[in-house]
């Protein structure tokens, strides 16, 4: 299988690691064999038509020195030229237009390749014009890395929950809102206190608004409402309320009956929010630090929920070559 | 609304079985069996208490009737009415824009307000109430909880609930 890996960042170089990694058991169990033609990041391109060195790769440091680099070229320019059969996409996220993921897809797309990506941006802003066009174009577009890092949710309900109707759905999709939580309710500090800590730890960026505002897990609920519930939404449709308001003393009330509070996703009734709720302490849904939870009601199984790692580059290469290998086994069959 | 139910039971196999099946059929949730050996009333006969619950009131009648059409004999039957709870806190300036109204509205709603507890910050005055809300149906508890959330959104306060 020809592969163009565009996105060089965490998650990008998990993939390419994780492709080196299990190549002998991905021949061994799927007959799978990856050939990486290009790896691409804002600065240009690694290329090679006889499919990349992942070895001496990842053993670089500075990808510009490396005998394949080729300066400022860019993924639109080179597409033609690399007989691929799919692309992983996972260049930053932009919630705005989502670019430049959504150009990356759209030209794949049109070019006859399948697509996985991780990137929540051209999902937010065109999930159905993108699985339209994918449809049309007889391609496969894949999205498991995009919610929930390495936790399978898509995969789960396509795969094992075929004939349930999902109700609803409520869960936890972002490590840092659910960390700076955690702090509060166990450190007894407060929001600011809590954020400095988990960005010292590095679970926070310098900017942490899209976190703890919401947004992001907005996005990642806004691409389940669409791809699980076959909804057609925006980040605007979604009731969104960031945790930077909780009070310590809340916390403390809460617990008086037994509750925590948690930033909980939630698609009930048509109706998507994102906003801090009080959660029984002994309920799924209540887990703590980074990780991230996503519970379905459904009418045959009743409830599921399944909980992990929310983020990591290797947690969500895992996500990613699932698809891949997914997509392998739907090509060959 | 959860029921304590004492019966009279003959030591034979299926007697309990009478009374929890009807139980269970009608929707009700068995929470817990007590067998009072020490005051067996003689000739096998003991006293059994049958916790349960059920969320729609309606069919507590039928339950009821159902146990006593097996032939068996009911001799306690207590009622305790503890309705659909659900816990709110408002943080912001809560006091300030009238916590009276507040409670009055979501009372004039259908609902009991039967508990209020709150944290004041010395910080912005900001204070931290907690409001539980107990309602005869999850229907009144929802209309109260998006009264809430008007409420809130009309006197600028934030709103975390259950
Ligand atoms: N990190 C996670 O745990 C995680 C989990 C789930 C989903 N995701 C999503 O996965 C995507 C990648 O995340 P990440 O953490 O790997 O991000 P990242 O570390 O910021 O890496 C992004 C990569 O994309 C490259 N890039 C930027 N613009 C490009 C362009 N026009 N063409 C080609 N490459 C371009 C960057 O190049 P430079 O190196 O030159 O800057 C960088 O290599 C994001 O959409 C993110 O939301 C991440």
């Amino acid at each position: 299988m020809n592969i163009a890996l565009v996105g060089y960042g965490s998650v990008g170089k998990g993939v390419a690691q994780v492709f080196l990694n299990k190549r002998d058991l991905l021949k061994q169990n799927f007959e799978l064999s990856i050939s990486l033609k290009g790896i691409f990041s804002s600065k240009g391109a690694l290329i090679d038509p006889n499919g990349l060195n992942l070895e001496s790769i990842l053993g670089s440091k500075d990808l510009t020195v490396h005998p394949s680099w080729h300066q400022e070229l860019s993924f639109l320019e080179t597409i033609d030229d690399l007989d691929l059969d799919l692309v992983i996409e996972v260049t930053p996220t932009n919630i705005k237009d989502g670019e430049p993921g959504k150009s990356h897809i759209i030209s794949s797309i049109k070019k006859g390749c399948d697509v996985v990506t991780a990137n929540k941006g051209p999902l937010v802003v065109a999930f159905n014009e993108l699985s339209q066009l994918a449809q049309k174009n007889e391609s496969i577009l894949r999205y498991e890395g995009s919610v929930g890092g390495g936790i399978p949710v898509f995969n789960l309900v396509r795969e094992t929950l075929q004939g349930n109707s999902i109700h609803s759905l409520s869960g936890i999709l972002n490590g840092t809102s659910n960390f700076i939580l955690t702090q509060m309710t166990y450190e007894r500090t407060s929001f600011e206190s809590a954020l400095k800590t988990a960005q010292e730890l590095g679970y926070a960026e310098a900017d942490p608004t899209a976190d703890v505002e919401g947004f992001d897990a907005a996005s990642k609920t806004v691409i389940l409402a669409n791809g699980l519930f076959g909804m057609n939404k925006g980040i605007d449709d979604v009731y969104i309320q960031g945790i930077t308001k909780v009070t310590p003393e809340a916390i403390e009330l809460a617990k008086t009956d037994n509750f925590v509070i948690k930033h909980i996703c939630s698609i009930e009734d048509g109706q998507i929010e994102v906003a801090p709720r009080l959660i029984q302490k002994t309920s799924p849904l209540a887990v703590d630090g980074t990780l991230n939870v996503v519970s379905l009601k459904t009418d045959l199984a009743k409830e599921i929920t399944i909980i992990g790692r929310g983020a990591g580059g290797e947690e969500t290469a895992s996500a990613i070559l699932s698809d891949v290998v997914d997509i392998h086994l739907t090509r060959v069959s | 609304m959860k029921i304590e139910l004492e019966v009279e039971l003959t030591d034979k196999p299926g007697e309990l079985v009478k009374c929890l099946e009807p139980i269970s059929a009608l929707g009700g949730n068995i929470l817990q069996v007590i067998h009072h050996r020490s005051r067996s009333v003689g000739k096998g006969v003991t006293p059994v208490s049958i916790h349960f619950e059920v969320e729609n009131i309606d069919v507590i009648e039928d339950i009821k009737n159902a146990i006593e059409n097996q032939g068996v004999h009911v001799v306690k039957w207590a009622q305790e009415f503890v309705g659909f709870k659900h816990v709110v806190i408002l943080i912001g300036h809560v006091f300030q824009k009238d916590i009276t109204d507040t409670i009055i509205r979501l009372l004039d709603s259908g609902v009991l307000v039967n508990e209020v507890n709150a944290k004041i910050t010395q910080k912005e005055d900001v204070s931290t109430v907690k409001l539980s809300i107990v309602g005869d149906t999850e229907q009144t508890i929802q209309e109260a909880l998006n009264l809430c959330k008007e409420i809130c959104q009309e006197k600028e306060l934030f709103l975390i609930r259950s």
